[in-house]
């Protein structure tokens, strides 16, 4: 069995999971997904409890594997059928944990939303970014914004702290969520999405009567555009990404892409001056140095 | 005050190929250098006048020398091979591009030569129209006399003499004609018996089509005698009240530029493509140059149309052969040179071999078929402008003018291919207008392979015929099929239709 065991360990490494310590075969386990934070539940894998297979996921992306223990000869048929038989029940076991997991975030999230109180304007990470509260709450000190589906449901928690730092409800539905930043939700004429809230506010006060949605992140960025084409199949809906210049592959700029290809949408990137530091790489970095220059007196 | 942060915001930079539309590719332009001396200088000057693609006017030009030229000649292709010289053509162009101008700029000397001839035996036939009337008379006062007479013998004597008469009556000559725009296919036997066996079928509409489907005969199509009348075959022709006449040799010519909607679905009527109907006509599809024409006038000089109407008004006159017995008129023969037969002899080679299963004339053989015939027929009707004002049947087709001609007919295949295509003539191409069209009314941006197959099972019983259409729609540049990352085992996603994005933009 531990030769099994090592064997189902080292077909997660090579999936990119990184599996918990202790594994034990029949049971269901849960550890961080893909390069998330120790504290992170979205990997899951369960050993089969005679140790011939098992199958492992990260539903934070939405991947799944299967894995067969080596063997002398190939599976019979019923082998096969009884195999995949298992892998279904254990997919629909994790599948399960999941949406349970989900609604009891989405219940700890109303209850929190429910007693933050309205963002003061003179939070520190406002005034840094010099945004505006945008109905954003407080919750033991830290900003909170609201995260929802296309149902209007409220689903998870974004977190920003005084320094930036942020931090998802654990447990909670981000893939294909997105956090409202302003606007009406009914028949907009033009949909802004873009990663970041901050980045959001910005937009929203560059261009107040449109409807602006922050996706968390870029890898749920071609999520929500597609769920926001479904919804508004009329409006003109701009991905306006992250231009990552520093980081290889530039993740921001090629998911924005992707994103206004997969859902016909208008694609908008900063449009960096000459003079505008590399390190710069949302429209609020862009939004921000443009006003101190203006500030210190310096053109652009 | 906005800073305009978005104002970069643009479709993102895609690489999709150009896109070939369905109905019209991107085709190659007719070169009117082609078309020899006073022709081809008038094809130009039309198709400057009127503003007009070239194809168009050269078109009608060809069908006009090809009328002419029809009367009087045939091509020997090789011993025991002949080919008349009338031809079918059909080039096709939205309303408003001036069609009839250039039909009517092409056709006037052939009216204007019916008009002469009809001048020059006008006294001929009051005469003899008199002398029929005289002797009807006689015929009629016998018959009457004959009638009141006692005696048996005498009057059956009287009985005689008017059928003899009346046997001898003289038949009161046509006024020629050598074209006309709107018959039935039974008027149109009895046209081709009264005129020689050679006549015209000029039209700036597609009504031809709907004649030949049977209007005016209860949907039953008449193809038999035009069929016959494109290869010169013998047809036995019903003429009403008068006594039925074979045509030995008919000959007919067709010109029509109807609309590209006209051509939709043709090959779908019945019999149209099975019996080789559509396959006889040489197609042009040029494009409308409605929206970027200058709308100034450039009308034909003089020189150019008197020397078009004297070069079809001399062929329109040459004498016929007669048999070595001096009587029965007879085409005069065309011969090819050595080269010019080489020529034509590695072209159809080569439409031989592209007819073979996976290649390009696979699924048009029937008009493939008849391209070297075409070719040779064009290469006589060239030959015949050049030689209009002399006797074209004592010189040879050279090489040249064969090269000339097998260089219209390598335009005129491509868009004869995009015509058949566009009628429903390749399968392929046929399924993917039909998936367009679903894609189209539910203006479908993006869609599953599954969801298509299930709308249009009706028409695709297995989803291989459909995935062949949207491959056909790929390769044009309409969408791109996207398919899935395969995800460990059982069946994969199906996979997602994406129509090109200009297209789902002008949609919304």
């Amino acid at each position: 069995m531990n030769n099994a065991i090592s064997q189902f360990r080292d077909a997660m490494r090579a999936a990119g999971l990184e599996p918990p310590d202790v594994l034990e075969p029949g049971k269901l386990h849960r550890f961080p997904g893909a390069g998330k934070r120790p504290a992170n539940r979205a990997g899951w894998c369960l050993l089969f409890d005679d140790g011939l297979g098992g199958c492992f996921g990260d539903w934070s992306s939405g991947f799944s594997e299967t894995w067969q223990a080596k063997r002398d000869k190939p599976l019979s048929r019923a082998e096969r059928a009884a195999f995949a038989h298992r892998v279904e029940a254990a997919k629909k076991q994790a599948e399960a944990e999941r949406h349970t997991r989900q609604a009891e975030a989405a219940t700890r999230a109303a209850a929190t939303w429910n007693a933050a109180t309205p963002a003061p304007g003179n939070h520190p990470y406002l005034i840094r970014k010099r945004i505006r509260p945008h109905g954003a709450r407080i919750h033991k000190g830290a900003l909170t914004v609201p995260v929802m589906d296309f149902t209007g449901r409220l689903t998870s928690l974004q977190f920003i702290a005084a320094d930036g730092g942020k931090l998802l409800l654990s447990g909670g539905r981000k893939l294909g969520c997105f956090i409202p930043v302003a606007g009406d939700m009914k028949d907009p004429a033009r949909v802004i999405l873009c990663e970041g809230w901050a980045t959001g506010c910005t937009l929203a006060e560059d261009e107040p009567a449109t409807r602006v949605l922050a996706a968390i992140d870029a890898g749920n960025l071609e999520p929500v555009a597609l769920a926001a084409r479904h919804r508004w199949p009329s409006a003109e809906l701009v991905i306006a990404g992250d231009d990552d210049r520093l980081t290889a592959g530039n993740p921001g700029a090629t998911t924005a892409k992707a994103a206004a290809i997969a859902s016909d949408g208008l694609l908008a990137l900063p449009q960096w001056p000459e003079n505008a530091p590399e390190h710069l790489s949302d429209f609020n970095d862009l939004a921000v140095w443009l006003a101190q220059q203006v500030e210190q007196g310096g053109g652009v | 005050m906005t800073a305009d942060l978005l104002k970069s915001a643009a479709p993102p930079p895609e690489d999709w190929p150009e896109l070939v539309p369905l109905d019209a590719p991107n085709l190659p332009r007719l070169d009117l250098v082609h078309l020899p001396g006073w022709a081809g200088d008038y094809a130009r000057a039309i198709a400057a006048d009127t503003e007009t693609p070239p194809e168009l006017a050269a078109g009608m030009v060809l069908v006009a020398c090809a009328t002419a030229a029809t009367r009087r000649l045939r091509v020997m292709v090789k011993p025991g091979y002949f080919e008349p010289c009338n031809l079918w053509a059909v080039a096709a162009l939205p309303p408003g591009n001036r069609k009839s101008a250039v039909q009517s700029a092409a056709t006037a000397p052939l009216v204007a030569w019916e008009r002469d001839q009809a001048t020059i035996m006008e006294s001929e036939i009051k005469r003899i129209t008199s002398e029929r009337k005289t002797l009807e008379a006689r015929a009629k006062e016998k018959r009457s006399k004959a009638a009141k007479e006692k005696d048996n013998g005498k009057a059956a004597e009287l009985a005689r003499e008017a059928a003899d008469i009346e046997a001898e009556l003289p038949d009161i000559p046509m006024q020629p004609q050598i074209w006309t725009s709107d018959a039935t296919p039974e008027r149109l036997g009895a046209l081709l018996a009264e005129h020689g066996e050679c006549m015209a079928w000029l039209s700036s509409e597609g009504g031809v089509f709907d004649l030949l489907q049977g209007r005016y005969s209860n949907g039953i199509p008449n193809l038999d005698l035009v069929l016959k009348a494109h290869s010169g075959d013998a047809e036995r022709v019903d003429r009403g009240s008068r006594p039925p006449v074979f045509l030995k040799g008919p000959r007919l010519s067709i010109g029509l530029s109807p609309q590209p909607d006209v051509l939709r679905g043709l090959a779908a009527k019945p019999g149209f493509r099975g019996r080789g109907l559509l396959g006889r006509f040489l197609y042009l599809l040029p494009p409308s140059p409605l929206g970027y024409r200058a709308l100034q006038s450039n009308p034909v000089p003089e020189g150019v149309r008197d020397a078009y109407a004297a070069g079809l008004r001399a062929m329109l006159d040459w004498e016929p052969a007669t048999n070595e017995h001096g009587g029965e008129e007879r085409p005069h023969l065309l011969r090819l040179s050595d080269e010019a037969y080489a020529e034509w002899y590695a072209f159809a080679q080569a439409i031989e071999v592209q007819m073979q299963p996976g290649r390009e004339l696979e699924h048009f053989t029937d008009w493939a078929g008849k391209a070297p015939g075409a070719a040779a027929r064009l290469a006589g009707v060239l030959h015949a402008i050049k030689h209009a004002h002399g006797t074209p049947w004592e010189a040879a087709i050279t090489a040249d003018t064969m090269t000339a001609a097998l260089e219209i007919m390598a335009v005129i295949a491509r868009h004869s291919l995009a015509a058949l295509d566009m009628m429903g003539a390749d399968p392929t191409i046929a399924a993917a207008r039909l998936v367009w069209d679903w894609i189209e009314r539910g203006r479908l941006t993006h869609f599953t392979v599954r969801e298509a197959f299930n709308a249009l099972r009706g028409t695709f019983p297995r989803v291989a015929m459909l995935r062949e259409a949207l491959e056909a729609l790929e390769e044009r540049g309409y969408l791109e099929v996207i398919e899935p990352p395969r995800d460990g085992p059982g069946r994969p996603p199906s996979p997602v239709v994406r129509v090109r994005p200009e297209i789902a933009r002008g949609w919304r």
